[in-house]
């Protein structure tokens, strides 16, 4: 009886101290936000709305968050399968894929400079080859940052899948195929709807890390291309105005919410469907 | 026996104790930038000081030194730090930074009056050591120097998408102050420098974060020209580039002295008094001049002939060329030119 008793007890302090140090995160955030230059209010809030450009750099947020985790579930999804597939070794293909955390954020993301700039690698080659005339912009806008985000956060969205795709009962796939279901039927009425919750959970992780993403708008975005992440950070660490910047954070995680919440629900009735508790 | 033993222990400790008292009673804790600014600080300054006066001196590179002041407001880890002339004015404002008597320091009678930062009781807020300017960094593989004549030249449509410029809480200060200038205004008169302002962010390719980003930028070749800082060119022709210039525009560049400051309530006030005397001597500003470009304030500093043949004319010519704003002005107005110049960039390049 003890020897049960001990470790989920041990499990529960560890959860209660995560949601304390969260919660409390939060609470501060909250008092932060609500201070104003003469006492308590939702001044930073109104001041956050009332400035169009800043409602458009939410907008955008949101905006380059979902399209980088729609590319993101459309490169990392592909590939998760395939390793998921492979007879050889497995090991090897995922340290591939977990590889690039081992270089510095900056450093991945000065590399797509080298590559997508108007100077850099595939601009010079397309117009030494005369097929354009001039450089893409391939860089410095939007398309920049969706890049280097989906480059950043791809491997999040591969190894949540995985882990689904790694515990599938592969009778499930033979079955299909011997009532005659062919792959590409298998892979949408049995591969598919029993991995939608990595599907979720890597939807959830990408979109999160995007929304909070610095590093990558602001190397590789244009001079309208800001993130609401990187206008908190000017905020905090340069114009030290840590009310705004506090408002502006509850503003983002509550968009967040927004998202992520559905996004939840959805996975727990795929899950309970799959495990046959929802039918 | 046991008498002599707890004796003996006590001592010990107390030898410890004032041993640690004196290490730490002689020492300068520095916050300045990264970026080269650390090290050349610890050659041109900390090392000849330490030696002639047996007081340590720990150089530590933060990205911000402001941030750190402001950090640690009740508790200052440094007795020192870098900063510049409208962010120690902005500190100052906010009660995080000491003041001092002129007095205390003799070699700032050889420093122009209009580069010490004052406050307004009078008394010194910090030692004024060096300079940098602002004016504009051309890359001439894409286009010639002489096509930047001009501060108005950045707005041309011709430049679109390939300049650069910095983000708003340093272009609010510097370009948004020099614009103006050139448009016939001030620090204070600013409404057609921010057109002009809208106009260049119109024309940038990109919005640079750090200086190694621009380097990047400007090296690679990615943008043509930037509003930028000489020190940053001149390490890069150090270095050995030779497609990299720095234009003095007619309008004149942007005058950016810097100062040492004291975080309020700093430990160790001898020390950092002899540091701020050190400082202000000519000698170590002549070194720094050679490391990395910043040139002297103090009038007594003679440039190396390297060092003058990369500034391209006599110190004193180039330095009343340059425009000095009222710092003190530009900081009590930050919050709000950074609000225009947001707003004014989130509309740059719109038809």
């Amino acid at each position: 009886m003890t020897r049960t008793a001990k470790p989920s007890f041990a499990l529960l302090a560890g959860a209660a101290i995560l949601i304390a140090a969260f919660l409390t995160g939060i609470a501060y955030l909250v008092i932060e936000s609500l201070h104003t230059g003469s006492g308590w209010g939702l001044d930073n809030f109104a001041y956050f709305f009332s400035r169009s450009d800043y409602v458009a750099v939410l907008n955008r947020t949101i905006l380059v968050s979902v399209l980088a985790t729609l590319f993101a579930a459309l490169i990392g999804y592909p590939i998760a399968y395939a390793i998921a597939d492979y007879k050889g070794n497995r090991n090897f293909l995922m340290m591939l894929v977990i590889m690039p955390w081992l270089v510095s954020v900056v450093v991945r993301t000065y590399g797509w400079v080298v590559i997508l700039g108007p100077r850099g690698t595939l601009n010079s080659m397309l117009l030494s080859w005369g097929v354009i005339d001039t450089p893409l912009r391939l860089i410095f806008n939007m398309t920049g940052v969706v890049i280097g985000l989906v480059h950043v956060f791809c491997p999040f969205f591969i190894i949540s899948v995985l882990s689904v795709l790694l515990h599938q009962d592969k009778s499930l796939r033979e079955a299909s195929q011997t009532l005659s279901a062919g792959p590409i039927r298998t892979f949408f009425n049995i591969t598919l709807p029993l991995s939608l919750s990595g599907v979720i959970t890597g939807a959830i992780l990408v979109y999160l890390l995007s929304t909070g993403a610095i590093v990558t708008p602001l190397l590789l975005g244009g001079v309208r291309d800001g993130m609401l992440a990187t206008q908190i950070y000017q905020d905090v660490l340069q114009v030290f105005d840590y009310p705004k910047a506090a408002s502006m954070a509850i503003v983002l995680l509550l968009t967040a919410f927004v998202l992520v919440i559905p996004l939840q629900w959805l996975e727990r009735r795929v899950a309970a469907r799959v495990s046959g508790r929802g039918e | 026996m046991r008498k002599i033993r707890v004796v003996r222990w006590g001592v010990a400790i107390a030898a410890l104790s004032a041993a640690f008292t004196v290490t730490h009673a002689q020492e300068v804790t520095m916050a300045t930038w990264g970026g080269g600014v650390g090290a050349a600080w610890r050659e041109a300054f900390a090392e000849p000081f330490s030696k002639e006066t047996n007081i340590n001196v720990k150089i530590v590179e933060v990205p911000t030194p402001e941030a750190q002041i402001r950090a640690q407001k009740d508790a200052p880890k440094f007795n020192a730090a870098i900063s510049s002339l409208f962010e120690a004015a902005q500190m100052y404002n906010d009660g995080l930074l000491e003041d001092f008597d002129i007095n205390d320091f003799p070699a700032l009678k050889n420093v122009p009056e209009k580069y010490l930062l004052k406050a307004p009781n009078g008394r010194l807020i910090g030692v004024s050591t060096y300079f940098a300017y602002y004016g504009i960094a051309v890359n001439t593989d894409l286009a010639p120097a002489g096509e930047f004549g001009s501060w108005k030249s950045l707005g041309d449509p011709k430049w679109k998408d390939k300049l650069s410029i910095t983000r708003p809480i340093y272009s609010s200060a510097y370009d948004l102050t020099i614009m103006s200038v050139a448009e016939g205004g001030n620090e204070r008169d600013i409404d057609k420098g921010l057109e002009l302002l809208k106009k260049v962010a119109g024309n940038a390719l990109a919005m640079y974060s750090s200086m190694a980003q621009m380097n990047q930028l400007l090296q690679r070749g990615e943008v043509a020209a930037a509003p930028y800082y000489s020190t940053r060119v001149w390490q890069m022709k150090r270095d050995g580039l030779t497609n990299v210039e720095m234009v003095v525009p007619k309008e004149g560049a942007l005058m950016l002295p810097y100062l040492v400051v004291v975080p309020k309530n700093a430990s160790d006030r001898e020390s950092y008094m002899k540091w701020l005397n050190y400082v202000a001597q000519p000698e170590g500003q002549e070194r720094i001049a050679d490391i990395a470009g910043y040139l002297p304030l103090n009038n007594e500093a003679k440039l190396s002939e390297e060092a003058q043949k990369i500034i391209g004319k006599p110190l004193t010519e180039l330095r009343d060329s340059l425009y000095q704003p009222d710092w003190n002005y530009i900081a009590e107005h930050r919050k709000a030119r950074i609000e225009l110049v947001e707003r004014a960039m989130a509309d740059a390049g719109r038809k």
